[in-house]
């Protein structure tokens, strides 16, 4: 459940766009790094936010968010209120809301979640704050492999 | 009224005469899972479980098996805000501590650790509430100490697989446990019965109740 082969190419995507939004001289915090749109920490976004791209927040985003076929990332500095639909949503700050993930939802150790999940996969790192409810469907969601790995946990 | 009960006495501090963690066989566990393996051959249903304790990953993984709607109760994380019995307070709301919105009804309520440190008078309103959002034959497991004391934080409880967990101490402060026997932790529940219990090798004691009544 943990994997990491999967987990690590997430890491490398946000990097670069990440870096884009720290300096704090740069007073504008929407970027693309060509692969993922960042929110900047000093943006304030309130209102529903639709896109074909992969998108990492570090700002505050109030509303609903929807990436149907794409990766939503909320960054450590990242504060979010809101109902969030992606095909996998990656929880590194604070989110309240429901998350919706076609392929998976995971929250990372410093991640802090309180709402429900929907999601065939639901990866939770040690230390990640979560309140809330899975909704979880292995006959739908997963290959048989995997379902017969968590047999065998 | 208080929810929960705070640890008895000051935390005494010792030199630990076990490492932190141990590995525990639990044989009703074991029977549970098979349960629910039969029960999901025979009607496929969704699963409404509730963990009363932190969302564990572990926790997560292992019943992702099933198809299950999962509910995180952390109802120990509330426990510092609660105070101490005895005070003037007002009663216990369980629908604001253990809100459990847009469920069809628990199959399984897991209590690993959890009744140990909560106020024996609060028990009954717990089980309660929790029976009330039970469907029948529900299942609720638990694992409650039988000896004079108990780690002044609840175990941390990993599944290694249906027949072994791992428990993990956090830090060294120990405290008085209730120990319960068995008659009167089902008084203290009287809406669940005892349909299985053992002893294990560290003092723990498995119990897995069903319930019994709405």
């Amino acid at each position: 459940m943990f994997d990491k082969s999967k987990k690590e190419p997430e890491k490398k995507a946000a990097a670069p766009a990440a870096k884009s939004s720290a300096p704090a001289s740069k007073p504008a915090s929407v970027s693309n790094s060509g692969q993922t749109t960042t929110i900047g920490a000093s943006i304030n976004l309130n209102g529903e936010l639709k896109g074909n791209e992969d998108l990492l927040i570090q700002g505050q985003v109030e509303g609903n968010i929807f990436l149907k076929e794409h990766n939503l990332t909320i960054g450590e500095q990242g504060k979010i209120k809101a109902n969030a639909f992606a095909k996998t949503i990656t929880v590194r700050g604070e989110l309240t809301g429901d998350l919706n993930g076609l392929d998976k939802v995971t929250i990372t150790s410093t991640g802090r979640v309180r709402g429900n999940i929907i999601a065939p996969k639901v990866i939770l790192e040690e230390g990640a704050t979560f309140k809330g409810s899975i909704d979880m469907d292995a006959k739908a969601g997963k290959p048989a492999a995997q379902a017969a790995s968590a047999k065998s946990a | 009224m208080a929810l929960f009960a705070k640890p008895r006495g000051e935390p005494q501090v010792r030199q630990p005469a076990q490492p932190g963690f141990s590995e525990l066989g639990c044989p009703a566990f074991a029977g549970l899972v098979e349960a629910m393996h039969a029960r999901e051959e025979k009607t496929d249903p969704k699963f409404g479980i509730l963990d009363l304790a932190k969302a564990s990953g572990n926790h997560i993984q292992f019943f992702s098996q099933f198809r299950c709607k999962y509910h995180i109760g952390d109802v120990l994380d509330a426990m510092e805000s609660w105070p101490v019995p005895g005070e003037d307070t007002p009663v216990v709301d369980l629908e604001t501590l253990l809100p459990l919105h847009n469920t069809d009804g628990l199959d399984l309520i897991l209590a690993w650790d959890g009744l140990n440190y909560l106020h024996p008078e609060l028990l009954p309103l717990l089980s309660g509430h929790l029976a009330g959002k039970c469907n029948p034959g529900a299942w609720l497991h638990a694992f409650v100490y039988t000896r004079g004391d108990m780690p002044a934080l609840p175990l941390r409880f990993d599944i290694l697989s249906p027949e072994k967990m791992r428990c993990t101490r956090r830090g060294d402060d120990w405290v008085g446990a209730p120990c319960p026997p068995q008659r009167v932790l089902e008084s203290r529940l009287p809406e669940f019965r005892v349909v299985q219990s053992r002893l294990l090798q560290n003092g723990l004691h498995e119990y897995l109740f069903q319930v019994s009544r709405h």
